[in-house]
């Protein structure tokens, strides 16, 4: 009953030798028949087995230190002799979860649970967990990342070259009055709000982290009046000021590096398709972070006395363009029906409201620089 | 036993299963996300083990003697080198001092350049010794020195070729490695040579460009096939020549199903997507001659340090 025969390895060399193993009292006895047909016998000390395999129907265990000796026996009872033998004694290390061995319901169950569990991790616990780190970041570094991804982004003209796909080229004299217009303007913030229009025909605007708004010349030029203008800056202003860049930039970064953690052994197909996903996942994150800084844009041109239907003009040119725009317009600034609702509903008709005359003058200024008057 | 007639050909095998690959991976996940990431040796070798253990030839599997334990040392030290070099680059950017900031991604770069022979001297040796095949392990005698030099050599021309080098660069680093391979009484060469790899290279991407992509199943193929009849093995002097059986349209329909399999299941098939592809590439080597599996004697000695295996996974190197 407590004898099974065996396949056993030595560990000098490779010759698959025969035998027995005897279960016996605090250790295995494996008995050898040698090629002149002698006896060998060995002792495992139960204490020094090492490990146990399952390969089909093979339980093979290892004794000793390196070179270790290999025991291998098919015999079917095997496993329950070693638990009726030594019942305080574990061979077999405990299988990670004892669920993934109870049938196929109750894995495909866990399975489904455990996915699901990525999947809120993901979509309810990782982006908040990755905005109160943004917000931990100190102002002083927030301002200086800005500047130096701003700088990266910025050609002076003075260089004499046009600027490459990447590097914008600044209008000077736009740039100092945008900032004077923008000096008249309460953003109630505490970042340094710098001004930078770039000669480029498209209608679009962005906002670094740390007060760097970039404004497109081709967005200026359809601006009708200041409170447009005014409008746009409190936008991107607010865009800066809750750290919307900041927060965006540590979301996907987070995101992706949660993919890449579960994708860290898996194949290149379900990288791409869960990287898109968390594109996608972004996309409407920055739908909520514009409503928010539409709402901001609206409150700070109402404290500063500006008219607020420059809201409502800015997203008619925003419109206008994006029928002919590429479709990038589309996803830094989408410009949904809800957006120019909000804007409609919240503007205050025939307001009165005290304008402040250095505004307009600015304003005028910028107008005849653009050739415009 | 040793009068017995040996078949002339012995093929590998793989036993592996999707479904208890999937039990694994899922546990994987699991834990290696709720540890943030720390989990991944243990992971790793699972995985290995597995695979290994499923791996047969002329009957008997091979064994990973690899332990979590053992890796997660040296990912730990792979990660605070990676780390170092990373904080650096931060900081001197940071700085805002172009020129520290050029220094130190020179450096960068050297170091990581340095790195990587370092890495797979240190991959080959703990991968070898850690593998088994009834009992006896494998082994790898190359020397650090010699394999770093000879990979910044070439590396040096690669760059100055403009990558024509790299068929070279290639075939000498297999050159040198696969002919530091022991196993047991058995040693291996590779025979392969920069101009025919080079050729081979050539054709498989033009033809690749004109098929729009069609043909490069069969390149592969002629790649795996190029490298597995180039490794020659010797027992005792008789030859053990390694033969491919793998045909570019059996690989066609094996990743045409796969593709299919990862797409609509959103990459869950993953485990039995690998499991296909390990029996299509085992059951496809085969071992010619008079091979001769009891006579193995234990020659190699033990390594376990894992931190350059750890570093050729992190820098997702696949230069063989």
């Amino acid at each position: 009953m407590n004898t099974f025969s065996i396949k056993y390895f030595d560990g000098v060399t490779s010759a698959i030798q025969e035998g027995t193993v005897k279960l016996s009292y605090g250790y295995w006895d494996i008995r050898l028949e040698k090629p002149d047909g002698t006896m060998s016998s060995i002792h495992w000390q139960l204490k020094d087995i090492k490990q146990t395999e399952f390969v089909g129907n093979t339980n093979i265990f290892k004794y000793g230190d390196f070179p270790q000796q290999t025991l291998e026996c098919n015999a079917p009872d095997f496993v329950k002799a070693l638990s009726m033998q030594y019942p305080d004694y574990e061979f077999f290390k405990k299988e990670y979860f004892w669920a993934l061995n109870k049938g196929l319901g109750v894995f495909v169950g866990i399975t489904s649970v455990l996915l699901l569990l990525c999947v809120g991790v993901y979509k309810y616990i990782l982006p908040s967990v990755a905005e109160s780190l943004a917000l931990t970041v100190p102002q002083e570094y927030e301002i200086k990342w800005g500047n130096m991804m701003f700088e990266n982004m910025i050609q002076a003209p003075k260089k004499g070259e046009n600027g490459s796909d990447l590097n914008l080229t600044k209008n000077d004299t736009l740039t100092k009055l945008a900032n004077q217009f923008a000096k008249e303007i309460d953003f109630k913030t505490t970042y340094p709000i710098k001004i930078t229009v770039v000669n480029e025909p498209i209608v679009n605007a962005f906002a670094l982290p740390g007060g760097n708004v970039v404004v497109f010349n081709g967005l200026l030029k359809k601006m009708k009046n200041k409170e447009e203008f005014a409008a746009l800056l409190g936008h991107e202003v607010a865009h800066v000021t809750r750290k919307h860049s900041l927060k965006n930039i540590f979301r996907s970064l987070s995101g992706y590096l949660f993919i890449s953690l579960i994708t860290n052994d898996l194949n290149g197909i379900t990288a791409v398709i869960l990287d898109n996903a968390n594109k996608l996942q972004n996309l409407g994150y920055s739908r909520t972070l514009e409503a928010e800084a539409d709402e901001n844009s609206m409150k700070i041109l109402k404290e500063n006395k500006i008219p607020t239907k420059g809201l409502y003009g800015l997203f008619e040119i925003l419109e206008d363009s994006s029928q002919v725009a590429p479709p990038e317009l589309l996803s830094s600034h989408p410009l949904t029906e809800e957006r120019m609702k909000f804007a409609k509903k919240n503007q205050i008709m025939n307001e009165k409201v005290i304008e402040n005359p250095r505004l307009e003058a600015v304003w005028r200024e910028m107008i005849k620089v653009e050739g415009r008057l | 036993m040793e009068n017995e007639q040996q078949p002339q050909f012995r093929q590998f095998s793989y036993h592996g299963d999707g479904t208890e690959l999937f039990k694994i991976y899922i546990v994987n996940w699991l834990l290696t996300i709720l540890t943030l990431g720390l989990y991944y040796p243990w992971a790793k070798a699972s995985i290995l083990k597995y695979n290994y253990q499923h791996t047969k030839f002329d009957g008997s599997n091979f064994t990973f003697h690899g332990t979590g334990k053992e890796m997660f040392r040296g990912f730990i030290k792979v990660v605070a080198v990676i780390g170092i070099l990373y904080g650096a680059l931060i900081a001197a950017q940071l700085s805002g001092n172009t020129i520290l900031t050029l220094i130190v991604l020179l450096g960068f770069y050297v170091i990581l350049l340095l790195l990587i022979p370092i890495a797979l001297h240190g991959s080959m040796r703990y991968r070898t010794s850690r593998s088994s095949w009834r009992g006896i392990h494998f082994g790898y005698r190359g020397d650090r020195g010699v394999l770093t030099k000879q990979f910044l050599t070439d590396a040096f021309l690669t760059i100055i070729t403009a990558g024509i080098y790299g068929a070279w660069f290639i075939n000498n680093l297999r050159t040198y490695i696969i002919g530091n391979i022991r196993f047991g009484n058995i040693t291996f060469q590779y025979t392969g040579n920069g101009t025919d790899f080079f050729w081979l290279n050539f054709k498989g991407r033009l033809l690749t460009f004109l098929t729009l992509g069609i043909y490069f199943f069969w390149y592969s193929m002629d790649l795996f096939e190029y490298f597995v009849e180039n490794i020659y093995a010797e027992q005792d002097g008789k030859p053990l020549p390694i033969r491919s059986t793998a045909k570019g349209g059996d690989f066609f329909v094996l990743s045409l199903v796969n593709g299919l399999m990862l797409v609509f299941t959103l990459g869950i098939a993953f485990p039995w997507v690998q499991a296909r592809n390990f029996q299509f590439f085992m059951s496809n080597i085969w071992v010619q001659g008079d091979f001769d599996g009891n006579s193995l004697v234990q020659t190699e000695a033990e390594y376990r340090d894992a931190s350059g295996d750890d570093m050729v996974d992190m820098l997702d190197l696949n230069l063989l």
